[in-house]
């Protein structure tokens, strides 16, 4: 059997700092952020803040039809205007060069830079316009004028795969850009034997990231030579995508992430607004930008895709979950790009965080012409774990269980396999359980009589702590590397490409520099997430920088530490290991004959080697395969992560008034590498969930305009809607997370929602099936529920609408 | 964010301002605080040729009480400081709440209340306690009743060049009391749903007296006029409060919108006119 990474770097891995000596790792408040002084006093530099001499703007033409096709473009009002240089249409790009997401998945590409004859959403890019000034290209944009021809436009996902819809890419599809099942153990079988089986149906909405810093790129062309500043995720992949785009090699192409205001998955794709203001800063000469408007960033970026749930689940009358059943359709708008994860996914998260053995899954992604779905925190997990575990609590309540009970009872334990191969290692899932139960004084919910507008909720949820795929083609499927180099002068450099959006993922990997070679924090200068200056990185998703890009960083570090430390040994007359790297000296513990200074140690080295610098080099590599996307086997992930949460709302009986008057979350993240920074992610899943769960919705007419794309009429929530948060880590440090991390960005979110939802349901009486839950339903509910005693809101004919789906051929 | 290209003028006085909005008429627009004509203006929604800011113009920025009068609030008075003016918080604590509603602290500090009137938003939130409290509008022109000012959407009853130059709000006086309450689905950076404002006069336990308003219910901001027929005379009870609340409801012409249904309102003007009342009720001047 080939070698293992872990194998491959066993050597390195030995002169890693042990816990023990840990003075930065999970201390606490021990440290701040790297970039904080840059963030508070405003002089951090995002993409809108790159100004380069003689720059040039680029504004973009948006169709304001669903689906139509474009019959002519008339540019010449827009060619009037005093400043306007330049126009772009869908011919300027190389034909069939369209953007995706995933190198493995390139046939799947399905969005041209710019339409070239079909448009298939409202805010679908149908031309460019570039001026000396912002206004001047935008008055040029709004002279552009283009004659359609409308075409039927299909919104519903199910009507989508119906088979006389209209279609939006491909003829004789029923419009499902993707079809996935998972299969596993004897469902069939489970079900004929289960005391109690079921069948219920939850449906979730469209939201959005909501990022504060809005889309946008920035291009100079020197040299032949691209050079893009973007709000990208990942910039590695968005340097791949806009070098296919532009037709060039990657080569030609330089990307560079500068600070960024939260991604939360929304600029994980290509987009037209970076390929259009590179193409023109190629052919007019100047540098040009492109930064869009918030209702831009609505219509034409991507959303949480839509899940409409139909499960079925078989238990045993103690409440053993013997097997599910479950179909899963995701309304997956107008492309596909990242989005087209999102129906394994769902199906994965539908494994965990409770066993099942048996197994019958089947997730549909139908297009739409509407906004493209894609990543979103929490990917598939947030409507996922929403639907499958407020059913648990519908669940517990048919059987009489208490419901925390019930999740005890079937919670994944350590180093459980799963039906299909996902392989758990450590898992305090039970631990996240019991402390959040008692941080909510969950016994005592009993007494909280049902339906009087105080209620008490709970949902525990997982998470994959570090998507292994790549995105790229990639050797050995590696998804990040780090460079580290050690300066006599008294410092280090870490040449990382992981992609801080905001997140804090720079100071995790500063802080495992400073860690394993006894710097300060300052004395580790970051280089950061540029094409040219720093390694590969897949980019920040799928909650994997800290646990893949962490131990990448940690075996950088590692290597040159080894490098010196085998010097020192070898002039000492003893292991590597046995030095200690601490306070800025390098020594062996109780020997002072054998203590130097950390510039000593270096230019001992370089004396040693004539003046060879110390670098060392580490990588990440799961072991998996892209094949987990479509035969649905295997293992996704390195690590996974396990959380429980609880609600306590109060609900205005008159009014459909909520108030999240408290909630509890409790993470099994590992040991957490920065405790603040685990709190903030955690604060802010709280905010995410309740808008998810109570707030945020797109709204659409039924020809497919998007009825609220501002943040005055798509409502999240403020400061002033949150309630207070306990939080509480709990889990023991994981062998193979970097110092024993695991994930505590995205796992975090997902069970924010379901605890909302069933203490909404215990407050209200009612039971709701559909997201939001906002006054206005839960006021219809309390009004349907005494016209007709009837106590389900938002089923919305699901039963129907599933029962009547074609029969499609799974394919992808 | 881009503008479109217009000249600015910072005017020196209303006189002048008023001069040169009469002379463009329509090419012109006038701006307080500026934080509805902004958005206006970035949308291409006006596409004046000159913007005349009123922020230079000295000594309209005033907040004067007057026992046995009222309070007298100046055009250029911005929403943060009337809500934070002690003389208001003291003397007409629904209009420093009312002013407290408007969207966040930082449009605050820069919209003023002329402006949230003269936008003539159903919805405005300052709108409704103004119209319970019988206010009265001063113009570079004339005195307007405030039950007089509101037209339509975005329309009010002032001519060309007419420019606001203060809001008289008159006092509490002994056994008076008002209020106003917004529902928004937020607690902040939202615009009402619906609003509702109370203003009553107790004679012990009768209703010697009242005027309710609603927003966000119908063209303009609306008096409940069925219901304070209902209450006016009458001796307070739950009861005769829940009859009245009903027949506001009934007076409300809602529309449903992306925010609510029309139902979903109708229904929130009802409990919201009770909640409004009963805080009325709760502040009676001694």
């Amino acid at each position: 059997m080939a070698m293992s990474s872990k194998e491959y770097y066993a050597e390195i891995e030995k002169v890693y700092k042990k816990p023990e000596d840990y003075e930065l790792a999970g201390k606490g408040n021990a440290y701040v952020r790297v970039d904080a002084e840059a963030k508070v006093t405003g002089r951090a530099k995002y993409t809108d803040d790159i100004d380069l001499p003689g720059m040039w703007y680029c504004k973009l033409v948006r169709s304001p039809h669903a689906h139509a096709r474009i019959k002519s473009i008339d540019f010449t009002e827009a060619l009037k205007v005093p400043g306007v240089k330049g126009v772009l249409t869908g011919k300027d790009f190389p034909e069939g060069h369209n953007m995706g997401n995933p190198e493995a998945f390139k046939e799947l590409a399905d969005k041209e830079p710019i339409c070239r004859e079909i448009v298939r959403m409202v805010g679908d890019e149908v031309a460019a316009v570039c001026g000396v000034t912002e206004e001047a290209a935008e008055e040029g944009m709004r002279l552009v004028k283009v004659e359609y021809e409308v075409l039927p436009a299909v919104i519903d996902p199910f009507e989508a795969m119906n088979n006389d819809a209209p279609y939006v890419h491909y003829k004789n599809t029923n419009n499902i850009s993707m079809f996935t099942t998972m299969i596993g153990g004897d469902p069939d079988k489970a079900f004929a034997e289960a005391d109690y089986t079921d069948k219920h149906y939850y449906m979730t909405q469209q939201m959005v990231h909501a990022a504060i810093e809005p889309h946008g790129a920035a291009a100079i062309y020197e040299n032949g030579e691209w050079t893009i500043w973007s709000t990208t995720q990942g910039a590695y992949v968005t340097r791949f995508w806009i070098a296919w785009g532009l037709g060039v090699p990657e080569s030609a192409v330089r990307v560079i992430k500068p600070h960024m205001g939260g991604g939360f998955g929304g600029k994980l794709d290509a987009f037209a607004h970076e390929l259009c203001p590179a193409k023109f800063a190629q052919q007019l000469g100047h540098p040009v930008k492109c930064i869009l408007k918030r209702d831009e960033v609505f219509l034409g970026t991507r959303t949480r895709h839509p899940i409409a749930f139909e499960i079925e689940t078989a238990f045993t009358k103690d409440g053993k979950l013997l097997a599910k059943r479950c179909r899963h359709i995701l309304d997956g708008g107008a492309y596909g790009g990242s989005g087209i994860a999102a129906n394994a996914l769902s199906l994965i998260c539908a494994t965990f965080p409770y066993k099942v053995d048996n197994i019958d899954m089947t997730a549909r992604r139908p297009y739409t012409n509407k906004p493209a779905s894609g990543a979103m925190r929490g990917y598939s997990a947030c409507q996922v774990h929403f639907a499958h575990d407020v059913h648990i609590e519908e669940v517990a309540e048919s059987l009489g269980i208490d419901s925390v009970e019930l999740r005890r009872k079937n919670a994944i334990t350590p180093y459980y396999t799963g039906p299909t191969g996902l392989q758990f290692t450590t898992c305090d899932f039970d631990e996240t359980l019991v402390r959040a139960a008692e941080a909510i004084d969950w016994a005592k919910r009993g007494e909280i009589p049902r339906g009087s507008g105080t209620g008490v909720g709970f949902a525990g949820s997982g998470f994959m702590s570090g998507t292994g795929f790549p995105v790229l083609v990639t050797p050995r499927y590696s998804s990040s590397s780090t460079l580290v180099r050690l300066n006599r002068e008294g410092y280090a450099t870490v040449f990382s490409g992981a992609n801080d959006i905001g997140q804090g993922c720079d100071t995790v990997m500063v802080m495992i520099v400073a860690e394993e070679l006894g710097l300060r924090m300052d004395e580790v200068k970051i280089v950061n997430s540029d094409t040219t200056l720093t390694p590969w990185d897949a980019g920040s998703f799928g909650s994997r920088v800290t646990f893949l890009g962490g131990n990448s960083c940690r075996r950088a570090v590692g290597d040159a530490k080894l490098k010196l430390l085998t010097h020192w040994g070898e002039e000492w007359g003893c292991k590597p290991e046995d030095i200690t790297m601490k306070d800025h000296r390098v020594f062996v513990k109780g020997d002072p004959e054998k203590n130097i200074s950390y510039n000593e140690a270096c230019f001992g080295y370089e004396e040693k080697n004539f003046g060879r610098c110390i670098s060392g080099v580490g990588s990440f590599a799961h072991d998996g395969d892209k094949d987990i996307y479509v035969k649905n086997r295997g293992n996704y992930a390195p690590a996974y992560s396990f959380s429980s949460s609880a609600a306590r709302v109060e609900v205005d009986m008159e009014t459909g008034q909520i108030e999240l008057k408290h909630f509890v979350f409790a993470h099994d993240c590992g040991r957490p590498l920065n405790t603040r920074a685990v709190e903030g992610q955690i604060e802010g899943s709280v905010l995410l969930g309740l808008g998810f769960t109570c707030y945020e919705e797109c709204k659409y007419d039924k020809d497919g305009h998007h009825l609220n794309p501002s943040f005055r009429d798509y409502r999240f929530p403020t400061a002033l809607d949150m309630p207070s948060i306990q939080t509480i880590l709990c889990g023991k440090p994981d062998p193979d997370g970097p110092m024993g991390a695991k994930e505590a960005g995205e796992g975090s979110t997902a069970p924010v929602g379901p605890a909302i939802a069933n203490a909404l349901t215990y407050a209200t009486g009612l039971k709701f099936h559909r997201l939001p839950v906002d006054p206005e339903t839960i006021w219809r509910g309390i009004r349907q529920k005494k016209l007709t005693g009837a106590i389900d809101v938002g089923l919305e004919g699901l039963e129907e609408k599933f029962a009547k789906m074609p029969d499609v051929k799974p394919f992808h | 964010m881009t503008m479109p290209s217009f000249d600015f003028v910072a005017a020196k006085s209303l006189d002048q301002a008023a001069e040169m909005a009469v002379s463009l008429g329509g090419k012109c627009q006038i701006m307080a605080g500026g934080t509805d004509v902004m958005p206006l203006l970035r949308d291409r929604l006006i596409r004046p040729e000159l913007v005349v800011s009123l922020r230079e113009i000295p000594g309209l920025d005033k907040i004067e009480f007057k026992p046995g009068e009222g309070l007298r609030i100046g055009a250029l008075a911005t929403l943060d400081q009337i809500q934070a003016s002690p003389a208001v918080r003291d003397n007409l604590p629904a209009v420093a709440e009312a002013a407290h509603y408007v969207a966040s602290k930082q449009i605050r500090c820069k919209g003023t209340m002329a402006g949230n009137i003269c936008n003539a938003s159903p919805s405005a939130d300052t709108a409704c306690i103004l119209i319970v409290m019988g206010a009265k509008i001063l113009t570079t022109k004339r005195e307007i009743q405030i039950g007089d000012f509101f037209k339509g959407v975005k329309k009010t009853c002032l001519e060309p060049g007419e420019l606001v130059r203060e809001i008289f709000v008159p006092e509490l006086k002994s056994g008076e009391g008002s209020g106003y309450l917004k529902h928004a689905v937020r607690k902040a950076m939202d615009l009402a749903i619906i609003g509702v404002a109370s203003w009553v006069r107790m004679d012990g336990q009768k209703i010697a007296d009242c005027r309710m308003a609603f927003g966000g219910a119908g063209v303009t901001p609306l008096r409940a006029l069925q219901a304070e027929k209902h209450l006016k005379g009458k001796t307070y009870s739950e009861a005769l409060l829940e009859e009245a609340a009903v027949l506001a409801a009934a007076d409300a012409k809602p529309i449903s919108d992306v925010r609510a249904s029309a139902e979903y309102r109708s229904d929130m003007i009802r409990v919201y006119a009770k909640r409004s009342f009963k805080r009325a009720l709760e502040t009676l001047r001694s």
